[in-house]
């Protein structure tokens, strides 16, 4: 893996994995394991911890993951997790795996006790972008029609959650409102858009 | 006066408006960490802006991103508000992540160099 980009990403799973089947392990014996197999094009990147859990952990974990896949954009997950007012931080290492790293996740109970966590990911063979820079252009009005999207991923997401954000930053006189038209039968928008007017409520707004 | 928060090879320092961050955050150090940074938050009023030089930071665990954004909800509940400005290390991609994810909680206060 020469792109330190996806080093970096591999680094960060592997390190959240590790630190939360040592927290969780009852036993105090943990194990991880990361494969990198060449495929058509690809690298398929696998990390598995497995650790011994609590039925009470195991039952909280399948819970959380559930939740995941309820939201369809692991940024959105990560920062409701981040902004919950709770001291605590359970649940932010996989979800910034899921977020950050961009790899898939998955519980296993492997037998009994013995759950097993699953980061995985394809990564191109080659550097897949030199500077992570994505320049979009908007023009118009502030009026987001999203009615027959079918659905839009973590990094189109970004983009918004940066709009937002630039629109933010603006004197208060200069600020626009953003208006989200969305449809209601299509329901990641409900959740994915109602999380994105979270970080500027008074800006910005979602009409079914 | 703060003082120098040292754990294993992590060190926090706090000079004039600035924090500067060294070594690898791990789960052990979060809980220090997070009260620490509360600790800056109320050395205030960081007018215009905390500066937070992350150049020499090898790796941060989630529990202490998380001390960060206890951070920003204290600058968003306290009357006079400021800036927070973090200096990544650009070698480091993980921050540019990691930093974004965390502007996304408060963009209007949270500034990222090139």
């Amino acid at each position: 893996m020469s792109d330190p980009d996806v080093t970096s990403r591999v680094a960060l799973a592997a390190h959240e994995l590790l630190e939360n089947a040592v927290k969780y392990s009852t036993d105090g014996e943990t194990n991880i394991r990361v494969d990198v197999t060449p495929g058509d094009g690809v690298l398929h990147v696998c990390i598995r911890t497995r650790n011994k859990s609590t039925t009470t952990n195991m039952a909280l974990l399948r819970e959380y993951f559930d939740d995941m896949k309820e939201m369809p954009d692991p940024l959105l997950f990560y920062t409701e997790l981040m902004a919950k007012k709770s001291k605590s931080s359970e649940g932010l290492g996989l979800g910034r795996i899921a977020a950050e790293a961009e790899m898939a996740l998955a519980m296993v109970v492997v037998e009994g006790d013995m759950v097993e966590i699953r980061a995985t990911a394809d990564v191109p063979l080659e550097p897949s972008f030199a500077d992570g820079r994505v320049t979009v252009t908007l023009v118009g009005t502030a009026d987001v029609r999203v009615t027959a999207l079918e659905f839009m991923n973590s990094s189109c997401m970004k983009t918004f959650v940066t709009w937002i954000g630039l629109d933010q930053g603006l004197e208060a006189d200069k600020q626009y409102k953003i208006r989200f038209r969305s449809n209601p039968e299509i329901h990641w928008q409900r959740r994915s858009l109602h999380a994105l007017s979270r970080f500027a409520a008074d800006l910005v707004t979602v009409e079914p | 006066m703060i003082a120098v928060l040292n754990h294993t090879d992590f060190t926090a320092r706090y000079e004039g408006d600035r924090v500067v961050l060294t070594g690898t955050a791990d789960a052990q150090i979060a809980p220090e960490l997070a009260a620490w940074l509360l600790e800056v938050h109320a050395e205030g009023p960081h007018q215009p802006e905390l500066v937070v030089d992350l150049e020499r930071l090898e790796f941060m665990t989630a529990g202490c991103i998380k001390g960060f954004v206890a951070l920003i909800e204290a600058i968003q509940q306290s009357p006079t508000s400021y800036r927070v400005r973090f200096v990544p290390n650009p070698t480091a991609t993980w921050q540019r992540r990691s930093l974004a994810a965390l502007a996304c909680l408060a963009s209007n206060l949270v500034t990222i160099d090139n």
